[in-house]
């Protein structure tokens, strides 16, 4: 167990003092003096309460630290434990020994932590936090064992699932998409009518121009400026280069009249700032194509406005299960929430949450 | 959405990391920009909110697809709000494309409200104003102002009483009295570090920090071309900039300054370490080396000391046990570095950078007396960027002669044929001290 430089070889054994330590499962080990204690707390433990100096009086190390992980600990110890090394040695070693699986990394984090031994917590906590860096959250489950435990609607859109916001906009966002596939529907039937929709959004006009071979149609669908000029008013910061999305969110929740009852979706909602929020994560969410058909929806025929807000109702049912233990879960997120708990009633209209 | 495929008769593996502690896991997201810490709400149930509880936030604007400024601005806004902890620890916000002011101006005066301790601001879109509040801020200890930022009026009860490091990175300073009152403002500033490019308003530049310890200051002039002090008409003295240190407590500093035609500069009793490169400032330099006289490592070039071919007047430094000497001028005889070493009565240690130049050093001029420090005090002797030219060889010849007590020589060279040549030949020379060891490296 000796490790130490040539000039400590020459003192006999018997004069080296030791530390004795007890790990929870029962066993004891003997370790160097000058390695033990370089751990604060068993450096605290000695000096305050006296023990560790036999086996008899073994220091009890705290639970979070096993055998196996204590050697790996003391390994760190013995080496940094010495004076006389440069920066450079220290910083070598380091790098070669947190090159760990997750497993022992997060033992180790875990086991210094309970020990007190801040350099070694950083170290670890700076390896394992590379390990999270730039990947994606499926990369990251898959990299530490984590339980897919989320919704999908929850995992949608990870950096906007921070609310309870996204549930409304999913929930209009289902509308949309509902209506647009009737629309849709609808329009392969009746050439005729395309001429009169205001859409002038792009995926739906390569839908149509793709169907229509892109003459009379693709013009009555670029025709409607005014409607866009519509949702650009509602839009705050009237950036015209973002999302056509912005405004027209607001009209969204107003459209399906019958579900909601306007003023308490409006709280809900937030200042349409918020719906940038939406658009933002762009990269795994349809934005476009959805709001704009929030213009539209009156032209539905009430049959089919009946199924799609049935299944919106089924949706947010679904969605209002998960509610309540949700709320609890947070008791104060942030100090400027401006989004009010709503919850959906059994006539399918949204109030709020009381 | 699949875990990794085990063989069947293997235990799942075991979620390890969530079972840590909320305080670890906080440390560990703490050490990733906040953008990756967000990510982690959407990992499990035990996830969702743990990111709101880090109280270091890094947003950096940098994106590689799909950008948009409201994406940054919009992410922003959301993490300052939803965070649980209303503490912040460190801000560091670091954009490279344009963002509306006003918001920006936001987030800044909000990390001042919720205390934090570091800040750290940059931006690529030149002119963010730092809000008000910021220097009205008891908490901060460190402040990083990058390119971009702007100084403008400071309140004359401006105060940041916890604030001991500052660096100020191409900061533009728009009033003239911008730099007294900002350092006025910080009665406990240890860590002052100044980097200027352009020449802005403050042309007086005056640093008074009654407890400041090391001070850099990197000035430089856009409309001077590079080493202009090589022409053989200095660069005509276009600049008015003038230059105050009022620094007793000054233990380090390091100076490049191209810009300022004088300094008044407090004498530094406690001074350890210099770094002074003003090129033929002439008098200037003087005023600004007779305070530091004390300091016991310079670091200095030669162009420094002298103007127009003759070395300036220079203070005796009667406690430099170490020069280091970087050479970028051209010069004839090596006179100008006796002098000089005439004035550092106790070096011990001398370093020549000698620099990419070769110059045509006249035979045997080291004919004088020798400087004190060579015959009594001179141990180590080292050169540097050694290419074997005759000046080199003259000055290699003369240190040997003439170092009573040197130890050792180290010549740096990366030319290891040329190297061993030399070797042979200096070993033959005669040597004045015997203990000497020539080493290359």
């Amino acid at each position: 167990m000796i490790m130490s430089e040539g000039s400590m070889a020459v003192v006999k054994p018997e004069m080296k003092s030791y530390i004795w330590l007890q790990t929870t499962d029962g066993s004891i080990q003997q370790v160097e003096e000058e390695v033990a204690m370089f751990c604060p707390m068993i450096c605290r433990e000695v000096l305050q309460t006296g023990t560790g100096s036999s086996k008899n009086y073994a220091i009890k190390l705290p639970q979070r630290v096993n055998p196996a992980i204590l050697g790996v600990i003391l390994d760190y110890c013995r080496f940094h434990q010495v004076p006389g090394r440069s920066n450079k040695e220290r910083k070598t070693f380091d790098e070669k020994f947190v090159r760990l699986d997750t497993k022992q990394l997060c033992e180790l984090t875990s086991a210094a932590d309970s020990l007190q031994l801040r350099p070694l917590v950083d170290l670890t906590s700076r390896a394992l936090a590379r390990m999270i860096e730039g990947k994606t959250p499926e990369e990251i489950r898959e990299t530490f064992h984590l339980p897919d435990d989320l919704t999908e609607e929850e995992k949608l859109e990870p950096l906007r699932n921070m609310t309870d916001d996204p549930r409304i906009r999913l929930l209009n966002r289902l509308y949309a998409r509902k209506r647009k596939e009737l629309k849709e529907r609808e329009k392969l039937k009746v050439n005729v009518e395309v001429e009169e929709e205001s859409v002038d959004e792009r995926s739906v006009d390569d839908l149509l121009s793709f169907i229509n071979g892109g003459d009379e149609d693709s013009k009555g669908v670029r025709a409607p400026k005014s409607k866009k000029k519509n949702r650009r008013r509602k839009d705050q910061t009237g950036d015209s280069s973002s999302n056509n999305g912005d405004g027209s969110h607001k009209k969204d929740i107003d459209s399906p009249h019958t579900a909601c009852q306007n003023g308490s979706v409006d709280d809900v909602s937030g200042p349409s700032k918020t719906s940038k929020f939406q658009d933002s994560a762009s990269t795994t969410f349809p934005s476009k194509s959805d709001f704009d058909d929030g213009d539209i929806d009156d032209e539905l025929d009430p049959a089919m406005k009946e199924e799609l807000d049935r299944e919106v109702e089924d949706f947010a049912r679904r969605l209002n299960s998960v509610w309540p233990e949700r709320m609890q879960e947070i008791p104060s997120l942030g100090q400027e929430r401006r989004v009010l708990p709503v919850s959906v009633n059994g006539n399918g209209s949204l109030e709020r949450y009381t | 959405m699949a875990s990794s495929s085990k063989p069947p008769n293997q235990l799942p593996d075991e979620d390890r990391l969530s079972n840590l502690p909320d305080s670890l896991i906080c440390h560990i997201l703490s050490f990733l920009p906040t953008k990756c810490a967000v990510i982690t709400s959407a990992l499990s149930t035990k996830w969702r909110y743990q990111w709101t509880s880090v109280a270091n936030l890094v947003f950096c604007d940098k994106f590689t697809v799909n950008y948009s400024s409201d994406l940054f601005e919009n992410f922003v806004d959301r993490v300052l709000m939803l965070r649980k902890r209303s503490n912040i620890d460190s801000f560091t916000l670091a954009c490279i494309n344009t963002h509306d002011p006003p918001r920006v101006n936001t987030w800044i005066t909000a990390a001042a409200m919720f205390g934090v301790r570091e800040l750290r601001l940059s931006s690529a879109m030149r002119g963010v104003v730092l809000p008000h509040n910021v220097f009205y801020s008891r908490a901060l200890v460190a402040l990083t102002l990058g390119p971009g930022i702007v100084l403008d009026v400071i309140p004359t009860s401006a105060c940041l009483p916890s604030l001991k490091v500052l660096h100020l990175e191409v900061v533009e300073f728009r009033n003239v009295d911008t730099t007294w009152k900002l350092f006025n403002a910080c009665p406990v500033l240890e860590d002052l570090v100044i980097r200027r490019e352009t020449t802005d308003n403050a042309k007086c530049f005056n640093v008074c920090a009654p407890a400041l310890k090391r001070l850099t200051m990197k000035m430089y002039d856009e409309s001077r071309p590079d080493e202009y002090w090589r022409t053989p008409v200095a660069a005509p003295d276009i600049s008015d900039y003038t230059c105050v240190i009022d620094c007793p407590t000054l233990e380090h500093l390091d100076i490049t300054d191209y810009t300022s035609v004088s300094y008044a500069a407090s004498d530094m009793p406690l001074i350890v370490k210099a770094e002074i490169d003003t090129p033929q400032q002439g008098e200037a330099t003087a005023a600004l080396l007779r305070p530091i006289a004390d300091v016991k490592l310079l670091t200095i070039s030669d162009a420094t000391l002298r103007k127009n071919g003759d070395l300036i007047d220079l203070p005796t430094f009667s406690n430099l046990t170490k020069l280091e000497l970087r050479l970028l001028d051209d010069f004839s005889d090596w006179t100008w570095l006796l002098d000089m070493l005439r004035r550092t009565p106790v070096l011990q240690g001398l370093v020549i950078d000698s620099g990419c130049v070769s110059r045509d050093i006249i035979h045997d001029t080291c004919q004088e007396r020798e400087p004190s420090c060579l015959l009594s005090h001179l141990e180590t002797f080292e050169l540097r960027q050694f290419k074997r030219g005759e000046d080199e060889m003259e000055l290699l010849r003369y240190i040997l002669r003439s170092a009573k007590v040197l130890k050792e020589m180290t010549i740096e060279s990366w030319d290891i044929e040329k190297a061993t040549k030399v070797l042979e030949e200096l070993l033959g020379l005669p040597r004045c001290s015997r203990a000497c060891r020539v080493v290359f490296s």
